[in-house]
């Protein structure tokens, strides 16, 4: 690995995806392909490193994924529960983080509301990793998503990329789209029912990075020439009136037929849990990449803890 | 005929000139109110102007004003000239530019933003977006605001 680039990791923080460069991406890659080659056998990397999570929203994927990829490289792992600790006494986040701070190496929080980990990142002094901080940013998963259409398609340029769900107030879709930023993408199209467009924010975003992207409402239309189809879930817990969520319920879906209307090497993928828009019946055709995806979200986090941690 | 002035030159302190009409009393209340402090004041409004058509003007007496003032000037009159006074002369003379990182000076209106969260010793950040038109976005959440959210969300 390049020591230049490598001294771009150490000691850094992931707050957004829009803070790493294409080297940055690749040299990530290169060392989480040697971890998901096992290539790299050694478990003690991070032996006597102390990986704190700090998760204010519930997570499976993301919090396990990161506790796995620390214990595989020999760190060791304190949580922080957010419902037994003094912040259920009232401590301010801040307070809670500089203990966390004092505590461990590398701080990965998770926080609804955007910016937690930009914030977090101004009061500690060790590395703070953003494992989703509200409706914006969640810069690992971009990580992995990428790092999963390099393996299963070979290069990340060029590629048609189809959204399909809730991209309004999913964190992975605008993270993921950030980080084509940094590629020469296809044609991106984004497909969702009119009250889930992606956020006026967002788009400002993009368009100030240069990335056009088409938007089509209706899916028949966009599935044919994708090479990446990449669905999201109704996003409940952020959508402000439920009785706005009870009408969106169930106004998408990827269907077999759908599927059917695909290229044959489309992949199809999802940042997981899923609801009802993508039905199980799908999962055992080729072109269903995303447990693949979760799978491959713990050498990706053993590449970045590597990587900033200085040991990689 | 000579054009009469409609308010005597001051012979130290600071005038601000093209205010965007009407907004001269935010300007006084930006500097925190000096008339009610003992200071001598004046303001004109609805002045015409060949650049903005009309405009205000503020004078104030032996009052200069300091960087985070010119700074929270800059979001509701981003046209202004700052000209400091003395001996009845114009001494130094400053054109209100847009800062780059405005700390502290407006207030995020997302709610899920952590810089509205009530208890944190956290202070709102925005950075310049756009110079024209002047926008900024929150450092925190990417909320953009433009001149008519400035009002609104100023920072008194």
């Amino acid at each position: 690995m390049a020591g230049k680039l490598k001294n771009g990791w150490k000691g850094r923080d992931v707050i957004s995806s829009l803070d790493f460069t294409r080297e940055s991406f690749e040299l990530l890659f290169s060392a989480s392909k040697e971890f998901a080659d096992g290539d790299r056998a050694r478990s003690d990397l991070l032996r006597g490193k102390v990986v704190a999570t700090a998760f204010f929203e519930p997570s499976t994927r993301t919090r396990l994924s990161f506790s796995s990829a620390a214990a595989k490289l020999g760190a060791s792992v304190i949580d922080l529960s957010t419902e037994v600790s003094s912040l259920a006494k009232g401590e301010s986040f801040s307070d809670t983080l500089a203990m966390l701070d004092s505590y461990s190496d590398i701080i990965v929080l998770r926080h609804p509301s955007e910016g937690a980990a930009l914030y977090a990142s101004e009061i500690c002094r060790h590395p703070v990793v953003n494992a989703g901080d509200g409706s914006q940013h969640h810069p690992t998963q971009a990580m992995l998503d990428l790092f999963t259409v390099l393996r299963l398609k070979g290069r990340v340029d060029g590629l048609n990329y189809l959204f399909v769900g809730d991209l309004r107030y999913s964190r992975t879709v605008s993270s993921l789209l950030f980080a084509l930023t940094r590629y020469k993408p296809g044609r991106v199209t984004l497909t969702s029912p009119p009250a889930l467009g992606l956020k006026p924010e967002t788009k400002s975003i993009l368009e100030r990075y240069g990335m056009s992207v088409r938007e089509e409402q209706d899916i028949e239309r966009s599935v044919g020439s994708a090479d990446v189809i990449y669905v999201t879930r109704l996003q409940k817990e952020r959508i402000p009136d439920q009785a706005e969520y009870q009408k969106l319920k169930g106004s998408y879906r990827l269907t077999e037929g759908l599927l059917e209307a695909t290229k044959a090497d489309c992949i199809v993928m999802h940042p997981l849990p899923r609801t009802d828009e993508l039905p199980t019946s799908l999962d055992a055709s080729p072109k269903a990449a995303y447990m693949k995806q979760a799978g491959l979200g713990v050498p990706v986090r053993m590449a970045l803890l590597s990587l900033i941690l200085g040991v990689a | 005929m000579a054009k009469a002035m409609l308010v005597e030159k001051i012979e130290a302190g600071t005038v601000i000139d093209h205010v965007p009409a009407t907004r001269a009393p935010m300007v006084l209340r930006l500097l925190g109110d000096p008339e009610t402090r003992g200071y001598t004041v004046a303001v004109v409004m609805n002045a015409k102007s060949r650049r903005l058509g009309q405009k205000d003007i503020v004078k104030v007496e032996k009052l200069e004003i300091s960087k985070a003032q010119v700074d929270r000037l800059a979001v509701i009159a981003p046209d202004a000239t700052v000209n400091r006074i003395r001996n009845y002369r114009v001494v130094g003379k400053t054109k209100v530019e847009p800062e780059r990182r405005l700390t502290g000076i407006l207030r995020c209106p997302s709610p899920t933003c952590i810089s509205s969260r009530a208890g944190e010793p956290v202070k709102s950040k925005f950075e310049l977006y756009t110079e024209k038109p002047l926008t900024y976005a929150c450092v925190y959440c990417s909320r953009q605001l433009s001149a008519n959210d400035f009002l609104t969300q100023l920072i008194w």
